[in-house]
């Protein structure tokens, strides 16, 4: 056992940190593309992908702990960064198929996931994008939603049902293949900088399907399971410096001739900002170590991103009010954070989603081995 | 490296209370909830298993777990046990406290005896009808008279007082605030030592909850703990260890009504299916879950830090404040999703929430922990910046 971070992993959070600070403002449109082309240069734009595949070889909770960091920074470039390597790169670099696209993102194409559709959630054997084979290939129909780093520069994964075949398959795409068509998103809460944009597919030619029936649903399932995990660290990302600034703020002002420090409903709120942060930051911490494991990790990746997602809302949005006007004027900061913590609550599956995941687990175990732990 | 794993000796000793507790203590706590006896032959046996002692040295009996097997075990006991859970948590930090402050002799007789269970529990004596949260207030009085200090004053919320072989009690032996107050040990033999009223509590039944009264008690200098003045800062380390304690003792009641809720969610039927399968209630079920792994977490984190002797009085308060208001609301739902069911006494729930309540309470407030927390997370924040 051991529960707090070694010196060396401290310092992946500070180069988090000062990487996200080398890069243009959250809301510049260029931060995009900024921050893919300063990972490659510094070796990082891979994260988890093996170093033998060009990847830069961390695990899964160091992944985590740099995009940390990089989200207290730049929140839009850290969640630009977690598509290209997590979404895109990983599961690339795990199928012998996917070298080729691997070899285009190391070149500078960005990594796209496309999963979502519209019209709901739907469970993964339901998917209404389709494959039709045609010659060697396949021929993909369907429209994605929502899919981060999408446009004509990006490499696409999208998951679609190949007909006649059971559970889906992903298929890299070119994003800017004839018969593509993006839709950009405007975002308007949070994560302004990050690319975002709808896919629609009409007969478009795909360069690879990553393996055969039935491989695709795991590899989804593994990529959503460490995505999960990345959104919970940099939902805690944004809160910790949130907090950390806000804390500062307050331990400068008095109010009625007394410190607002010393202040007990000052002091309530922010005690219990900092448990739900910390218990945030541990469970994310739970979750990834077990994923590095190879440990089953549904419940806990789930929790982990149901918890931390509501604790950096809860931590920004009472920073908000802990600043009062000094966090509503001038400086966009304090609100654009808690922007950012917001969308923590919906991407990767929603809090709502994450607790029926959590309830399930829950009760299978408790079927199975009578406890909990 | 992050790693959560227990260790095989913390992992054996958490599956030993577990299979003790679930066929021991579990049996018997609806009957000592409503009788109110207290668990004497339960106890001696859990002295003979060195429950007693966990985090304490070999030296005298103790079984030298560490912190986070002793977090491990008192999860089981209150999760069978809650009542029996406070006494071992009371009597745990007692004898880690005579090992940190007391001299030689003292350690040889008090944790001895209560290691080996002779003494059967140990108490701690703080608390007074006008000092609660504000202990450094207390005016029980120390005065000294040659070999002896004479004692006298009242404790209230004395756990298992009327049972304890050894009680730490703090006194004022100097002037007013927390830098004259002194601790002390005291055994049931002394003169002028006595049990006063016994409290008719809304739950945790089966532990004894008393006032102790001293009237001109001779205390021998000889029980005199560390040094004069130091009984302030001595209780502080107390109650910082302590919190680690009621976070246990709180997520082992939670996990309880936790495990009890799932169980009857599944199987209960209602509009033609198991309530559990009602999104309402698997909403419940997702966050009572998820927030006790959250409490389980910060009191495994506080445990492990104390066990490093690293820094863990932020992290003990986040750890109590967190499991304890967390283990509430985990308590109440439980008697929500058993509906009836859960607010008659055939159901253990409604016990479970009677028992957790005071976990909010006892060890330091919420209120308490949360001025403890949030000047530690100031101090943090500072800190950071001049890096």
């Amino acid at each position: 056992m051991h529960l707090q971070l070694v010196p060396a992993q401290e310092a992946l959070v500070a180069q988090g940190r000062a990487f996200g600070e080398a890069l243009p403002h959250d809301t510049d449109p260029g931060l995009a593309d900024a921050t893919l082309e300063a990972a490659r240069r510094e070796g990082i734009a891979f994260l988890t992908v093996p170093t033998e595949r060009g990847g830069a070889g961390l695990t899964v909770f160091d992944a985590c702990l740099f995009l940390e960091g990089l989200a207290g920074t730049r929140p839009s470039a850290a969640s630009t960064l977690a598509a290209h390597a997590l979404l895109a790169a990983s599961p690339l670099a795990q199928h012998a198929d996917g070298a080729a696209a691997l070899g285009a993102l190391a070149m500078g194409r960005a990594g796209a996931f496309a999963l979502t559709e519209a019209g709901g959630g739907r469970r993964l054997t339901d998917l209404q994008t389709v494959a039709r084979r045609e010659g060697d290939g396949y021929r993909l129909t369907g429209e994605k939603i929502y899919v981060t780093n999408g446009g004509a520069w990006a490499l696409v994964l999208v998951a679609a049902q190949v007909e006649g075949e059971e559970g889906p398959v992903l298929f890299v795409v070119d994003g800017d293949a004839p018969g593509v068509e993006w839709r950009p998103r405007r975002a308007t809460v949070g994560l302004l900088g990050t690319r975002v944009g709808d896919l629609v597919l009409t007969g478009v030619a795909s360069l690879t399907r990553l393996g055969a029936g039935g491989e695709g649903g795991s590899l989804i399932e593994a990529a959503l399971l460490v995505d999960r995990t990345a959104i919970a660290a940099q939902a805690v990302g944004v809160a910790a410096a949130a907090f950390r600034d806000t804390l500062r703020n307050v331990s400068t002002r008095e109010t009625f001739g007394a410190p607002l420090e010393r202040n007990g409903t000052v002091q309530a709120q922010v005690a219990d900002m900092a448990a739900e942060l910390d218990g945030g930051r541990l469970l994310w911490w739970q979750a990834a170590a077990a994923l590095d494991k190879g440990a089953p990790a549904r419940d806990l990746t789930a929790m982990a991103k149901l918890h931390a997602a509501r604790a950096a809302r809860k931590v920004t949005d009472g920073c908000l009010q802990l600043l009062g006007g000094a966090g509503c004027f001038d400086d966009p900061t304090a609100a654009q954070r808690a922007g950012d913590a917001r969308l923590a609550s919906i991407r990767g599956g929603p809090d709502e989603l994450m607790r029926a995941l959590a309830a399930r687990e829950f009760l299978y175990r408790l079927k199975v081995m009578g406890v909990i732990t | 490296m992050i790693d959560f794993t227990l260790t095989e000796e913390q992992r054996m000793i958490r599956d030993m209370v577990r299979e003790f507790a679930q066929s021991r203590l579990k049996p018997d706590a609806r009957r000592l909830d409503e009788t109110g006896e207290f668990p004497l032959a339960a106890l001696r046996e859990m002295a003979e298993l060195g429950l007693m002692g966990i985090n304490v040295s070999g030296d005298h009996g103790g079984t030298e777990a560490g912190v986070v097997a002793y977090s491990l075990a008192m999860v089981e006991i209150a999760a069978a046990c809650a009542s029996t859970a406070v006494t071992t948590g009371v009597t745990n930090m007692v004898a880690e406290i005579i090992q940190k402050y007391g001299n030689e002799e003292q350690r040889k007789t008090h944790i001895s005896a209560i290691c080996s269970g002779d003494a059967v529990c140990g108490a701690f004596a703080l608390s007074e009808t006008g000092a609660g949260s504000d202990a450094g207030s207390l005016r029980c009085k120390a005065v000294r008279d040659g070999d002896h200090y004479i004692l006298n004053g009242e404790k209230m919320w004395i756990s298992h007082g009327q049972y304890a072989g050894v009680t730490i009690l703090m006194a004022r032996t100097g002037g007013p605030g927390p830098k004259g107050i002194s601790a002390f040990i005291l055994t049931p033999d002394i003169p002028g030592f006595s049990v006063g009223k016994k409290e008719d509590k809304m739950g945790l039944r089966g532990s004894n909850t008393v006032s102790l009264v001293l009237e001109d008690a001779r205390v021998p200098a000889a029980n005199l703990l560390s040094e004069e003045g130091m009984g302030f800062r001595i209780a502080m380390t107390a109650l910082d260890g302590g919190r680690i304690g009621i976070g246990s003792q709180s997520l082992g009641i939670a996990r309880a009504a936790l495990e009890d809720a799932g169980l009857y969610a599944a199987e209960r039927v209602q509009f033609g299916r198991p309530i559990a399968k009602l999104e309402q209630v698997r909403d419940m079920l997702g966050d009572m879950r998820t927030s006790w792994e959250v409490a389980r977490l910060l009191t495994l984190r506080a445990a492990w830090l104390k066990e490093q002797g690293l820094p863990f009085s932020r992290e003990a308060s986040l750890a109590k404040l967190y499991s304890s208001e967390t283990a509430n609301r985990i308590c109440q739902d439980a008697i929500q999703i058993h509906g009836g069911y859960g607010y008659v006494k055939e159901y253990d729930v409604e016990r479970y929430y009677r028992d957790v309540r005071v976990t909010t309470i006892y060890e330091g407030t919420s209120q308490v922990q949360r001025i403890v927390a949030a000047r530690e997370s100031f101090k943090d924040a500072l800190r950071e910046e001049e890096r």
